[in-house]
């Protein structure tokens, strides 16, 4: 919302209060805050039919949510996607200078003599979708076997080389910190659909191998208004700290409580007008809700055996990849727009037949699984599923090579990402790499793409969603990104 | 019987509240004559009538609790802090009247009795507040005191008689457009606020335009800049005034349309005639105009009305396709309302829906009464519901919807017959755990071929598979 309107609402608002405390005598904060409860009631009541707070769709979207899985430390594309058969037989050579083209090599690597290639240890098999087939390694049988739902982008790219600046490129368009994620992007523009969780919703998942550490700033709502951020649900204890009221304070009296602090927001939003109070009013709120809607979130005993088996045998383990897939289903089910999973330990950069086989073993099941549940339930034809890295690995091998073992190191040129639901076509392969899987021979997507694309699916033109800050409007595609509609169903 | 008496006299609240209110002002009036001297106060009166007023404020609180009862205190949700203040400051009115009369009985006591007397009449105030703000609305008694935020000046001819105004305040400009120029716009584009650097409140400023060009262009309306924007949807962001502000109505745009289409005179021309009378484009619409009236420059829209009552029982109604105003409406979140609620809730907001989600909902016969007036419904979710197959057949007429979820849903294989036959739009339906035979599926896969059929996406095995790796056999130990 322009700022303007936003200070035209807050002194309506105030207006509004100010009436409310004249009439009965200021010691009566109690009504003032009933006043507040009913605001947004208030508010909609002006001409304008849609909630103050969010701009909302520009057109009619094709989807209305998002199951965002982030695999940190980015995936082997090479050894689950990207078939390259032609490597068996250059097994161990130099990688030729004119594919690598003097790109720039990370710290792991740039002391390194020569660059050996290293061709997947993995068999691969040819599964039906809706083109001539596409062929996937043995490491994800239950996700391959659902080829005929996901499209596969070989032709990913970015810009960043390392984890950090990576997966803040993919989560908010910038490699710099600061911007919003696109969760807290996608909350700003379409608004909560549930009144009882928040908009955008993080869980994690520990992963098997190398594992980066992973900042609360990539589900952060930079500059955007603070209720937009994510919200991390816990994997063990309480999913939410300080869920549960402390032993001697009822439900009653914790309304109270909340009562008596947001009449003296109130107060200081009156004097300030300062969004941020706004936010923290709201967010109290939210907690109150959640601490009876997350209870009921977690308890699956409402779910039949068929569905936890086909989760696998992890799904009653709190924070494991199963159960925040069954989550995120249940999330999905209960209104929240965007929910963002994390599965860490991809970063192979030694090891790496290993650690794949556990990091993916542990993802397989699940993930196919969720993409299999929404879809029965008919969910999945307005969620957006996605799967991808911050970039993928090289062909050569870091470290040493032998026939059973070796490394790869970050390879940010191009990678595999899939996707599925929500209005993405379903079933095809997107995008070419050459025979090395190290550059991109066709339709190369880049992350401001992807971002433009799936804004575009949930309704919003991505040049359209802007937040002026410190005097410059913002997208999440910056000044960049087109939507790519050979993506579109 | 007597739940009708007790009823009758609950409504009886709002007249016999006025009694104590009556009898202490006059107590009170009574008690500044005597502390001024004026008259003599025998104590025997003051005793009665503190009584009279005890007596009247326990009538006015019985009858207030009675009336609390009524189904029309006891289902909204935005009052009802309003609502608990003014019943629990009434019975507190009670009881310090209750004392006033008690304090009264022994010399000792006495002494309380003044300040007892003034806690009453200063208790009294607010209690009535309250309960007018429920009758009233909020903000009744202070509306005039506080004209909006930035009140925007009032047009020269609303006060004065056109008849008496001097030779330059005559004509079109001065009487009709200048006022609807100062209500709508000249608060952001003025003299002392140039926003987007146009203002518009003289001749010379509004032939000047502003950063966008002109502002109008004479005798062309659809390429003049302020009625395009006018005319702009209410949820673009060139919409103006801005939507948060006040609306003209449509006789105003239509008033401004014809006098830019004359040529958009600033002096003299004859008054162009208004559908109402000559004052209504100086004061703002009461509420947003209705749908209907806005013809084709705008869809109609959904009753904001409607969707502030449904969006207050936390069911989530979204403009999904603002190009027709229509809606999303998701039950997700608000599972625990009845029936019959939702019925009422979904009923002035039926036309506009485009996409309805029961899911898990306690949708029943009053809401599959509703659904069959949805013109504009293109999906709908029953997963998790109690329908029947009766409830499939009433809706088989939706002839509009495309996708149909009964996931979960207990059905018979009448249901399939009605798959069959009905909903002539409907090109794909989600069946998993619907109970439907296994010949009642091929029944209907048989009627509607190209109708897809959902139920659960079985893995596929491998086409083929590459050979074993040779590297592996052939390495060196």
């Amino acid at each position: 919302m322009h700022p303007v309107e936003e200070h035209y609402l807050d002194l309506t608002r105030r207006r509004f209060f100010g009436t409310c405390a004249q009439s009965v005598s200021g010691a009566m904060g109690t009504l003032a805050l009933a006043s507040l409860l009913r605001a947004d009631a208030s508010l909609a009541t002006a001409p304008s039919p849609q909630p103050s707070s969010s701009p909302g769709v520009h057109f009619r979207p094709r989807a209305k949510r998002v199951i965002y899985m982030h695999m940190e430390g980015a995936p082997s594309q090479i050894d689950l996607f990207d078939y390259k058969p032609g490597l068996r037989s250059r097994f161990n050579q130099d990688l030729p200078d004119s594919i690598r083209q003097g790109q720039r090599l990370t710290g792991m690597t740039s002391g390194q003599t020569r660059f050996p290639v290293a061709p997947s240890i993995f068999r691969f098999s040819k599964y039906a979708n809706n083109q001539d087939g596409i062929w996937l390694s043995e490491l994800m049988p239950h996700t391959a076997a659902l080829s005929r739902e996901l499209c596969f982008i070989h032709s990913m790219h970015t810009e960043a080389i390392n984890h950090e600046p990576g997966i803040t490129f993919f989560q908010t368009g910038h490699q710099q910190p600061g911007r919003p994620s696109f969760g807290s992007w996608v909350s700003y523009g379409l608004g909560s659909a549930s009144a009882n969780l928040p908009t955008f919703v993080v869980l994690i998942s520990q992963g098997f191998g190398n594992m980066q550490a992973l900042s609360a700033r990539f589900w952060g709502c930079g500059f955007l208004p603070s209720e937009h951020q994510g919200c991390k649900l816990r994997g063990s204890g309480d999913p939410v700290l300080f869920l549960r009221d402390p032993a001697g304070v009822e439900r009653p009296d914790r309304r109270r409580m909340l009562d008596l602090v947001s009449a003296l927001n109130t107060r200081e939003m009156e004097r300030s007008l300062d969004p941020e109070i706004r936010a923290r009013i709201a967010q109290h709120e939210m907690a109150y809700r959640m601490q009876t809607s997350v209870p009921e979130l977690m308890d699956l005993s409402g779910e039949d055996p068929e569905t936890l088996a086909m989760y696998g045998p992890e799904v009653s383990k709190p924070g494991s990849f199963a159960s925040n897939c069954l989550l995120a289903r249940r999330l999905a089910e209960r209104g929240v727009r965007f929910i963002q999973l994390y599965m860490r330990g991809w970063d192979a950069h030694n090891n790496l037949p290993g650690e794949i086989r556990l990091q993916s073993a542990a993802v397989d099941q699940p993930q196919a699984a969720l993409v299999r549940d929404l879809k029965r339930r008919g969910l999945l034809d307005d969620t957006i599923v996605i799967w991808a890295g911050e970039f993928g690995r090289t062909v050569y091998s870091q470290g040493e090579l032998s026939e059973t073992n070796y490394g790869r190191d970050h390879h940010p040129r191009c990678f595999t990402i899939w996707m599925a639901g929500g209005g993405i076509k379903p079933g095809v392969s997107i995008g070419k790499t050459d025979d090395y899987s190290y550059n991109i021979l066709e339709n190369p997507v880049d992350v401001h793409d992807l971002h433009a694309t799936l804004l575009h699916l949930l309704g919003m033109n991505h040049e359209r969603l802007d937040f002026r800050h410190e005097g410059r409007d913002f997208r999440l595609t910056d000044v960049f990104g087109k939507v790519r509609p050979e993506l579109l169903a | 019987m007597l739940d009708t008496l007790l009823q009758v006299t609950g409504r009886a609240h709002p007249m016999l509240l006025h009694l104590p209110i009556g009898m202490l002002a006059a107590l009170v009036c009574l008690e500044i004559l005597a502390l001024a001297r004026l008259i003599e106060l025998q104590t025997r009166i003051r005793a009665v009538l503190a009584c009279l007023v005890f007596l009247s404020a326990a009538a006015s609180v019985a009858s207030g609790l009675l009336l609390e009862r009524e189904p029309a205190y006891t289902g909204g949700t935005g009052w009802t802090d309003t609502l608990s203040l003014h019943k629990w400051l009434g019975i507190g009115f009670g009881i310090i009247t209750l004392l006033s009369v008690m304090s009264l009985a022994t010399a000792r006591t006495r002494k309380a009795y003044p300040l007892l007397l003034m806690l009453s009449a200063a208790a009294m105030f607010p209690v009535g507040h309250l309960g007018a703000t429920m009758t009233h609305g909020e903000g009744f008694l202070t509306e005039p005191l506080f004209p909006g935020p930035l009140a925007p000046l009032r047009g020269s001819s609303s006060s004065g008689d056109p008849a008496v105004l001097p030779a330059s305040s005559r004509g079109i400009y001065p009487e009709q457009i200048a006022p609807i120029l100062a209500r709508y716009c000249v608060s952001c584009h003025g003299d002392s606020k140039m926003q987007g650097k146009l203002a518009l409140h003289t001749p010379e400023a509004i032939l000047a335009g502003g950063a966008t060009g002109s502002a109008i262009e004479p005798g062309d309306p659809d390429n003049s800049e302020i009625l395009v924007r006018m005319l702009l949807p209410l949820t673009s962001r060139d919409h103006m005034p801005p939507k948060v502000r006040p609306q003209p109505d449509q006789a105003t745009i239509d008033l401004f349309k014809r006098w830019i289409a004359a040529g958009a005179p600033f002096e003299g021309g004859e008054l162009l005639p208004t559908g109402d009378a000559p004052s209504a484009t100086l004061e703002p619409p009461a509420e947003p105009p209705p749908p209907p009236d806005l013809g084709s420059s705008a869809s109609p829209a959904p009753s904001s009305d409607a969707l502030v009552a449904i969006r207050a029982r936390h069911v989530h109604a979204e403009i999904i396709d603002p190009e027709k105003n229509l809606l999303w409406i998701s039950f997700d979140g608000a599972a625990a309302i009845p029936d019959a609620e939702m019925a009422a809730l979904l009923s002035p907001l039926a036309p506009f829906i485009l996409d309805l989600s029961l899911a898990g909902s306690r949708a029943g016969p009053s809401t599959f009464a509703q659904l069959p007036m949805m013109h504009s419904l293109r999906r709908l979710s029953l997963a998790r519901t109690p329908t029947t197959s009766r409830d499939i057949s009433s809706i088989s007429t939706l002839s509009s919807l495309q996708e149909l979820i009964l996931s979960s849903v207990p059905l018979d294989d009448a249901a399939a017959q009605s798959l069959a036959t009905g909903f002539t739009g409907l090109s794909r339906v989600f069946l998993w755990r619907s109970g439907l035979s296994d010949g009642a599926f091929t029944a209907l896969r048989e009627a509607r071929p190209s109708l897809m059929i959902s139920c659960d996406t079985l893995p596929a095995d491998a086409l083929e598979t590459e050979p074993p790796p040779k590297v592996a056999t052939d390495s060196p130990p």
